[in-house]
């Protein structure tokens, strides 16, 4: 089906030319690049591969990356808006001698790197003392009443001065035991906060050993005021001016890295030369040398080895490729190839799991189920319209990539459907509109709407049996395509027809002589002949687990009904405020409002259970997942373009 | 009028408005455990990490629905009665009918809800180790979201046998 065929290659070419090769290798980015077995490896002489370059290149790459994400959070400190204008991207052209001069004069941008870094080093170190001086500053405020500088407040010759605090439901039990116990004794409240209660504390040294008792019963925990010299309002001042400073201080530090923040396009563009080396370096070393030659072996799609040959001949006469069996266990990468109405529907199937090579591609015969699917549970024409014109919005202004791209494909498909849908069923802004349905209204006629989602199910279903049959016979295993899937739908129908139309009486014949086939064949892979028999006999229970997969539709028109009584809740209400001016204001704002909330909740769900229909209920019956993405040894560069050597000179 | 006679009287009604209460209120309080629940995850993920907001706020509207099933059933149960128009005449039976047609919703969305958010919050935890993986936590939480379905459909096809 949609998988593209893959053919596994060595390609052999001299080592004085390798650094050559790859980079015209990396150019045509059609390669798979996989290591070559460790028992080649072993039966000749080869040169070791040198680590270092690469990871030389991965740390300077992953510095440069750390410094471009630290540009892009930098804003400016006197400005509360976070401007978020991003340039629109030049990209440079570059041929390859420009690409290594560039890499060699790396000093100035690595340079650069490191001075983002060690900037925002300090931001971290002048956020946390920011953080210790709040801290002090909070701890010193209740004593704010203390006026004499702190450093007085010591042992003197004959008395002891204590500051500290005490638990505020165990203050008076305190205060009563100092003035019972201590003859000498001066206590005052400083301060009161919410748990806590502040007091300064004055006695005799001879009561010492008494004073220590009471302390530790009620927990007094004393202040230490050891660095602090000067008045507490004077220290809390010293701090505050501290205070400002720093900030001062990481104000011009983001100033800076603002400023710096211009440069970011050469830094980006740099980045984008060190991802191309690395990735040519780590071909290397996944290819093996010998003296003079240098092998590596990929997975190429069948059909590019000609062009793949003449590309190669324009760089080089001394190359050899040759086609290889796999190794016994190996797995051909996964690439799909679809129709461009069926790609965005890969990214359902690879959120689940990238198909294996060896299965089958479900996107095609996914595509009209998840999009039918998706639109019967939103079911609204005008929801539909508008859906299509946000998602068709964002394709053209924004031209999104990979994945982005495919959601929103995925929206405009749904969307479409969704107003289909809308048409079928009479939804129109949840009934505003008075137009009556094409098909029926199932809010009126519900059982007509649960045989059609049934009957969808039913469908969905057989097509996954079908597509696990199509992979039986692929391989040859026509007998259990047969009797596996065969006589299970077989049977399935024979018992539908039984249940839909009563006892016809040849149908209640092939229903019993299905049923019979199925308990004679379901048991064969079982040696014991009694297990034969009661495995075969317990397979027919498998047509409990039938009908809850096809019950499991009936959510169609759940979600359907919900996104349409919805609709109509938010209708009723609006039009309650109608009337005068004041009231069809607030009515157009409940209108607006209340159906882009309708429009998302249900969007969001028709989404997870479509995706949900496809995972649980369709890919069951015969999806082969844990593939290897296809992933070509290519250019992965945003800022850079790289152009041959000819087409520059021209 | 003693208290019999106010009963057969007004029972119907009084039943038919205890039953959209508790499809509406139980319901949303499922949701609003559930919610929050995913909520205090999804705030811990967003500590770690503010550029997963959107995607954990997915998975924190997934246990909302239960709430809105709730409302949908109520609001299907008061169109029935004439709460927007004038109130029609529910006789005790069809009163005690409504009531039971609402239990469904309520029951199910109430539990279902919980689990869902619990389910979704684990989805969080998905987002904060690999953000790429956001649709399997969601197919998770989707899987205890069924029986909610389930419940509105039998919730609706009850109210629809009750013919006024």
């Amino acid at each position: 089906m949609a998988i593209v065929k893959m053919e596994k290659i060595a390609l052999t070419a001299l080592e004085s030319e390798k650094n050559n090769v790859l980079a015209a290798l990396q150019a045509i980015g059609a390669l798979h690049v996989v290591p070559i077995n460790a028992d080649v490896e072993t039966s000749i002489s080869v040169n070791p591969f040198n680590m270092e370059q690469l990871e030389m290149l991965e740390s300077e790459k992953h510095m440069v990356m750390q410094a471009l994400q630290i540009l892009q959070k930098s804003f400016d400190p006197t400005q509360t808006m976070k401007s978020k204008k991003r340039e629109v991207i030049h990209k440079q052209v570059l041929t390859e001698e420009e690409l290594e001069a560039l890499y060699a004069d790396k000093g100035t941008m690595l340079s650069f790197a490191q001075e983002c870094l060690l900037k925002e080093k300090n931001l971290v170190v002048l956020d946390v003392k920011l953080s210790k001086l709040t801290q002090s500053s909070e701890t010193l405020f209740p004593w704010k009443a203390l006026c004499e500088p702190l450093a007085l407040y010591k042992d003197t010759k004959n008395t002891l001065v204590k500051l500290g605090t005490v638990n505020k439901e165990l203050s008076d039990g305190f205060e009563q035991q100092l003035k019972a116990q201590l003859t000498y004794l001066s206590l005052s409240r400083i301060y009161e906060a919410d748990q806590q209660i502040y007091y300064l504390l004055i006695c005799h040294n001879t009561e010492e050993q008494s004073l220590r008792e009471i302390i530790g019963q009620s927990g007094f925990i004393i202040a230490d005021f050891e660095a602090y010299a000067l008045t507490v309002a004077e220290e809390i001042e010293k701090i505050d001016r501290e205070r400002a400073m720093i900030k001062i201080e990481m104000d011009n530090i983001q100033l800076q890295l603002l400023e710096m923040r211009e440069k970011a396009h050469s830094l980006e563009a740099f980045l984008d030369i060190i991802t191309i080396l690395s990735d040519r370096e780590n071909a290397k070393h996944h290819a093996l040398s010998t003296k003079k030659t240098f092998m590596i072996q990929a997975w190429v799609p069948t059909g590019l080895l000609e062009h793949l040959h003449k590309s190669l001949l324009k760089i080089t006469p001394y190359h050899a490729i040759k086609v290889i069996p796999p190794e016994p266990d190996e797995v051909m990468p996964t690439l799909l190839k679809n129709h461009r109405f069926v790609e965005p529907l890969e990214f359902i199937t690879e959120q689940y799991s990238v198909p294996s090579s060896q299965g089958v591609d479900p996107n095609a015969m996914m595509m009209p189920f998840f999009v039918i699917f998706f639109g019967i549970m939103v079911s609204d024409a005008i929801y539909g319209a508008l859906i299509v014109l946000i998602a068709g919005f964002i394709l053209k202004k924004l031209s999104p990539q990979g994945n982005f791209k495919k959601i929103i494909g995925v929206m405009v498909l749904g969307g479409i459907s969704t107003s289909l849908w809308g048409v079928m069923f009479g939804g129109w802004l949840g009934g505003m509109l008075p137009i009556s349905p094409i098909l029926f209204n199932p809010l009126e006629e519900p059982f007509k709407m649960i045989g059609m989602c049934l009957a969808f199910g039913v469908l969905h279903l057989f097509i996954g049996f079908g597509l696990q049959a199509y992979l039986n016979i692929k391989r040859g295993y026509w007998m259990e395509a047969f009797l596996d899937q065969g006589l299970w739908v077989l049977f399935i129908i024979s018992i539908m027809s039984l249940a839909l139309t009563g006892l016809v009486p040849y149908n209640q014949y092939a229903a019993m002589g299905l049923a019979l086939a199925l308990i004679l064949t379901q048991g064969r892979r079982k040696k014991n002949p009694v297990l034969k028999l009661l495995t075969g006999i317990l397979s027919l229970y498998n047509i409990t687990g039938f009908l809850g997969d096809v019950l499991s539709y009936l959510r169609l028109f759940a979600l359907g009904l919900a996104t349409g009584v919805i609709g109509t809740v938010i209708n009723s209400m609006a039009l309650m405020l109608g009337g005068s001016i004041l009231g069809t204001v607030f009515m157009i704002v409940i209108l607006i409002v209340g159906h882009t909330f309708n429009i998302a909740i249900n969007v969001l769900g028709a989404y997870v259970h479509s995706s949900r229909l496809q995972y649980v209920e369709f890919f069951s019956k015969f999806y082969e997942g844990d593939g290897i993405k296809y992933n070509p040894f290519r250019i992965k560069a945003r800022y850079v373009d790289l152009i041959e050597h000819e087409e520059a000179s021209r | 009028m003693n208290f019999y006679e106010f009963m057969t009287e007004n029972g119907g009604l009084i039943l038919s408005f205890l039953g959209s209460a508790l499809a509406v209120g139980m319901a949303g309080w499922g949701s609003v455990i559930g919610v929050g629940l995913t909520g205090v995850t999804a705030a811990g993920v967003v500590t770690e990490n503010p550029s997963h907001f959107g995607k954990t706020l997915l998975l924190q509207a997934l246990p909302g629905t239960q709430g809105i099933y709730g409302l949908l059933i109520g609001f299907i149960v008061w169109q029935k009665i004439g709460v927007f128009t004038t109130l029609t005449e529910v006789s005790l039976f069809e009163g005690f009918m409504i009531l039971l047609a609402c239990l469904p919703i309520a029951i199910v969305g109430f539990t279902s809800a919980i689990y869902q958010g619990k389910a979704a919050a684990a989805g969080c935890l998905i987002v904060a180790k690999r953000p790429e993986e956001l649709a399997k936590g969601m197919v998770f939480a989707a899987m205890v979201e069924t029986y909610a379905v389930l419940s509105l459909l039998a919730s609706f096809l009850m109210l629809s046998g009750v013919k006024l």
